[in-house]
């Protein structure tokens, strides 16, 4: 197996992590450069970001449930909880 | 000694401190969790309730990871009240291998027929993928955070998480949405 191979197999293993941030600095570091010029691997990153991306776009938090809840919340710091069922 | 947030002296300033600014975090965890706005309403008022009556014994280490595993409690409570317990099928191995990358992508273009596929490919991901894919990539928890609320190890969720990602990066390649090798 080329050393150019192996490699690129190393950085598959951990490239979901290092997109997560969840890889370690001096694995950071390696990934980062091997991205920089293997460009199937960095294609791979890349489409793996643009995954990451549409995702987080999936979704808005609508505002009036969180200014609803946040409503709740101060009622209950400034009236306390009602009775009930302890948490 | 330097602590992360101010100690808190009242229930109330403790809950202004600890539990006031994650009600958006929790509202999209329980958005996840639930899959609908008003069960996750429902399930967000539940637990600052409860953080409210527990917030005085709370020791002000890791806020967000206390409210997570007191949504989790309430949400468990609430299945428990609503519908029997279905048990969760063991993670399994065989897509494994789904993060092939023997075909080397030549460019990526990211229009609407991707966001599109993306959409379909998480939609049909197994639920515990699915959640986990939200919890991380939607909601923006860090994968520890998300283990709390799934109740699983850190390496379930990052397998889980890998998984899923690989197969939605499937999902492009058999649509053709996901970027090929060309023949020159």
């Amino acid at each position: 197996m080329r050393l150019g191979m192996l490699e690129c197999l190393r950085v598959t293993r951990v490239l979901q992590s290092y997109l997560d941030g969840m890889v370690d600095e001096v694995t950071a570091r390696r990934v980062a450069e091997h991205l920089e010029y293997c460009r199937r691997c960095g294609l791979e990153a890349e489409t793996y970001r643009a995954i990451k991306t549409a995702l987080a776009r999936h979704e808005h938090t609508p505002v009036d449930a969180v200014s609803r809840l946040r409503s709740f919340a101060e009622h209950l710091a400034t009236e306390g909880a009602p009775p009930g069922e302890t948490g | 000694m330097a602590e992360a947030r101010p100690q808190a002296r009242t229930r109330q300033e403790a809950f202004d401190t600890y539990v006031v600014p994650e009600i958006e975090v929790l509202y999209r965890v329980a958005r996840s969790l639930t899959g609908q706005h008003a069960d996750a309403e429902d399930l967000v008022q539940d637990t600052l309730l409860r953080a409210f009556r527990s917030v005085d014994r709370f020791d002000g280490q890791h806020p967000r990871a206390w409210l997570l595993t007191i949504l989790r409690n309430a949400e468990h409570n609430r299945h428990r009240r609503q519908r029997p317990v279905l048990l969760d099928d063991p993670d399994d191995v065989t897509d494994l291998a789904a993060a092939d990358t023997a075909q080397g992508p030549e460019e990526l273009v990211v229009d609407n027929a991707f966001e599109g596929c993306v959409e379909r490919a998480f939609r049909a991901l197994p639920d515990r993928y699915r959640r986990t894919v939200a919890l991380v990539d939607i909601d923006g928890l860090s994968y520890a955070d998300a283990a709390v609320i799934l109740d699983v190890p850190v390496g379930t969720v990052m397998s889980r998480l890998h998984r899923a990602r690989a197969r939605i990066r499937q999902a492009l390649a058999a649509e053709g949405v996901a970027p090929k090798r060309r023949r020159a």
